[in-house]
């Protein structure tokens, strides 16, 4: 037995769905929008994980579960619970059963794709640098600070120079233009990251276990993510990777204990690859949808453990 | 020289910094606040290493180029500046000083006990359930968690009162003379699997008066463990 956890028409969650429809894999999904009839009870002890999810009428052992992908979205926000009020019993059902679902997803003996506690390191850029470089990637020249002179003599030394946030909130990445150096002052009351703008091609690197699928994105902007939507344009390609950085993908999303992992290179003129970020919880659909890769079936085959 | 960062009024480092001292071991308190109104911070990350200097108010430097010990007790970053400062920027400020600290601490090129993870500047905070998983796993007797929808939402992040606290501090296991010396092994192994260097572990007798593992923690009150624990820290801070 499988599990899907999230938005049922989510893109990524129906593709792998499809995927496992299409390999006969019995899976169910646990449709937020459908909480108010679900119920969870587990334990965890000396006799290990056991317990029993209830999806409406289907009684689920919980011991029988072998995989789980989650896609959780915040159950706050789900609209069946919009108006209610903090104590409302329905709202409070919803946030104990996701309370009760996430413990539990922690711990199952189960392939659970993926964990939230390895999904901590994507929300410290620099932290998670520091993991990627003990992994064998390079990451690009990196400066926090809150002293604009560092910035000034930084930029001296790397020539053009992103800025980004530290942490995964606002991650929108932006040129070091003239007009911001007016404004840098302002950077006083609280650090900021400042990057070498890498020349190069952007890769992205979808890791499930120990497969890899790699895409070759063009585009008009230095954030490829928000191209069209800037006015720009953002063209993929599936790509293939030599077998050593291959390999050092698969060994960095194992070292992050990371089952599917989204890992963003560059690879410069020169042929060296630069890591950026590692992505624990990749919106595969839209690599997927535009190279034919099949990562969704690659997701769906390491769930049943084939 | 160790230094202690700490946040103001936590009386179990004012503890440690008193009997460290009382061994000979030179203990520097740097409170959080002193660190939340930093006048310079300079951190840098790259393929050959990790760097930070952080410049306080009264001119003390933290740098990695000269590096000592750190017994890391920050359970949250410093606020009182950025809700000065932040205005409706303060929950993303917030999020970025953590992601900050983060780093830093991680690249802090001596000992640092604990160093800090996504979970926890001072160490993994893990859930009610982790713990009883984890300590089941790593052989010790651990109370059952039973969890479900039917329980209130916020049960799960306060453990049930411990009555007597193990210790491990970098794989050596200090216990009170209640608990049994072949808890030690075990002990050792949940905090080898934990990831944490010290780690104070909860242990309350069953209904049958037996011993069980109720829970654990990367910040435990240090006072707990008395002088064997401050002769454990004080060999691993020297290490």
């Amino acid at each position: 037995m499988i599990l899907l956890c999230g938005i049922k028409s989510e893109t990524p969650l129906a593709m792998v769905a499809a995927a496992l429809r299409e390999i006969g894999a019995d899976f169910r999904f646990v449709h937020q929008r459908d909480v108010a009839n679900y119920a969870i009870a587990w334990r965890a002890g000396a006799g290990g994980v056991t317990g029993e999810l209830r999806l409406g009428r289907k009684r689920i052992d919980l011991a029988r579960v072998r995989g789980v992908y989650t896609r959780l979205m915040d159950d706050r926000i789900l609209p069946e619970l919009e108006g209610l009020a903090a104590d409302d019993p329905a709202r409070r059902h919803a946030r104990s059963f996701h309370e009760a679902l996430t413990r539990w997803m922690e711990v199952a003996p189960a392939r659970v794709v993926n964990r939230a506690e390895p999904q901590g390191s994507n929300g410290s850029k620099p932290y998670q640098a520091q993991l990627i470089a003990a992994h064998g990637f390079a990451p690009p020249p990196t400066l926090i600070t809150n002293d604009p002179a560092a910035v000034l003599a930084f930029r001296k030394e790397h020539g053009e120079i992103i800025y980004k946030s530290i942490s995964g909130v606002r991650s929108i990445v932006r040129k070091l233009e003239e007009a911001d150096l007016e404004r840098l002052e302002r950077i006083g009351w609280c650090p900021v990251q400042f990057q070498k703008a890498l020349v190069g091609t952007n890769i992205r690197v979808h890791v499930v276990g120990g497969a890899t699928f790699a895409t070759k994105i063009e585009s008009t902007h230095v954030d490829y993510r928000y191209a069209n939507r800037q006015g720009g344009r953002t063209r993929l390609r599936a790509t293939r990777l030599p077998a050593p950085v291959r390999a050092r993908c698969v060994a960095l999303a194992r070292g992050l204990d990371l089952a599917f992992a989204g890992i963003d290179l560059m690879r410069t003129e020169s042929g060296d690859y630069y890591c950026f970020e590692v992505n624990p919880q990749p919106a595969f659909s839209y690599y997927q949808a535009n190279t034919g890769q099949p990562i969704a079936k690659a997701v769906a085959r390491h769930l049943i453990g084939a | 020289m160790t230094l202690i960062l700490c946040e103001a009024g936590d009386a179990a480092a004012l503890w440690a910094a008193e009997r460290l001292r009382a061994r000979g071991r030179s203990a520097e308190i740097v409170p959080s606040d002193a660190l939340g109104d930093a006048v310079r911070w300079e951190h840098r990350v790259d393929e050959a290493a990790a760097s930070v200097r952080i410049t306080l108010a009264d001119g003390r430097t933290l740098s990695s180029d000269a590096p000592e010990p750190i017994l890391n007790r920050i359970a949250t970053i410093p606020l009182a500046r950025l809700q000065a400062t932040a205005g409706e920027d303060f929950g993303y400020a917030m999020q970025e000083m953590y992601a900050l600290y983060l780093s830093w601490l991680h690249a802090w090129p001596a000992i640092v006990i604990n160093r800090p993870t996504p979970q926890g500047l001072a160490g993994c905070h893990r859930h009610g359930s982790a713990w009883a998983a984890l300590g089941a796993e790593a052989g010790l007797r651990s109370r059952t968690w039973a969890q479900g929808s039917a329980d209130p939402p916020e049960a799960g992040w306060v453990p049930p009162p411990a009555e007597a606290t193990a210790f491990v501090v970098a794989g050596r296991a200090v216990l009170p003379p209640a608990l049994a010396a072949g808890l030690a092994g075990p002990c050792r192994a949940l905090a080898a699997r934990a990831g944490t260097a010290l780690l104070g572990i909860g242990f309350a007798r069953d209904g049958q008066g037996e011993w069980e593992m109720v829970g654990a923690s990367p910040l435990p009150d240090l006072s707990l463990g008395g002088e064997p624990l401050v002769e454990a820290l004080d060999e691993a801070l020297a290490e």
